[in-house]
């Protein structure tokens, strides 16, 4: 009986550690991106190197305010469209 | 006055039709930026008699503008801002030009563009491109923003090209050719970009979005 518990508990925390670490697949700029589900957007663009203000961000057709870029999360299923901006006018 | 109000309009609706001069004429176009897209997208529009003009620059004319900038050697000194309103006086005295000699800010968005249905981003420096695409989406929840990057050099035409990239935002340029990387900006690819900026304006002008 108690070594039942203690399986229990152990595939407890194993699908508890695997929800936590759950991959999400998001769209940028059309490519498939594989990321940890719930990584913050500034995370992420600062992960693929972009300069943050260069750029502006649309995230499922709607603008994302440079100020929410910490605070917006990534979920599977986004879709991101993300513009870097080059000098010259 | 050589030609009247009257004559000017008459022209115009005998090259576009009556029933596009009239959206033509409505139009509220911002072009922020006077430089080589700013000034060429300016002309453009008001050869094809875009009623309501706002042009904002705060710099004066260059000697080093003049190899893509509409200017000539009488402006170089001047403000942008007089410079091109002159000129596009000349075009057509009739067009309604409002001008702003004043640096775009995040903070002055609002105020700034509170009249203008389309806003032309027409900068040079990529910080400033994104600030204002940024700052009137996020300020304004109707207007157009018609940016463009990457048009330096003398690279390939036809990679300059017009994308919607979503909602109210579109772009124009080829996005990878920066100016800052010993390519320089010269008036045949700058004018090609600032043609597809000015001629997705006229297309909201006349078609809607």
């Amino acid at each position: 009986m108690k070594g039942c518990t203690t399986a229990g508990v152990f595939l407890c925390e194993l699908l508890f550690w695997s929800m936590g670490k759950e991959d999400a697949m998001i769209r940028v700029n059309g490519e498939e991106k594989m990321l940890e589900e719930g990584t913050s957007l500034l995370g992420f663009l600062e992960q693929e190197g972009y300069q943050t203000a260069r750029i502006a961000v649309e995230k499922n057709g709607e603008i994302v305010p440079k100020s929410r870029y910490g605070e917006t999360l990534l979920r599977d299923g986004d879709a991101l469209e993300i513009v870097s901006f080059v000098g010259g006018g | 006055m050589a030609f009247s109000r009257e004559e000017v309009q008459e022209a115009l609706r005998c090259r576009h039709t009556s029933v596009i001069q009239e959206r033509l004429n409505k139009g509220r176009v911002a072009i922020s930026g006077l430089g080589g897209l700013g000034s060429n997208v300016a002309s453009a529009l008001a050869r094809i008699g875009v009623g309501h003009m706002h042009l904002i620059d705060f710099d004066r004319v260059d000697l080093t503008n003049l190899n893509r900038q509409q200017y000539f050697m009488r402006h170089v000194g001047m403000y942008k801002t007089d410079a091109l309103r002159e000129q596009l006086l000349e075009i057509n005295p009739y067009l309604d030009i409002r001008t702003d000699c004043v640096r775009v800010r995040e903070e002055n968005i609002k105020e700034l563009f509170a009249e203008d249905d389309i806003i032309c981003e027409a900068f040079d420096v990529p910080e400033n491109k994104a600030m204002l695409v940024n700052g009137v989406l996020e300020q304004f929840s109707d207007k157009i923003i018609v940016s463009a990057s990457g048009m330096a050099g003398y690279g390939d035409s036809n990679t300059i090209r017009t994308r919607k990239v979503a909602g109210r935002f579109y772009l124009c340029g080829d996005e990878t050719s920066d100016s800052g990387t010993g390519m320089g900006l010269m008036a045949p690819r700058v004018s090609i970009c600032a043609g597809h900026e000015a001629n997705l304006i006229a297309q909201l002008l006349i078609d809607g979005i």
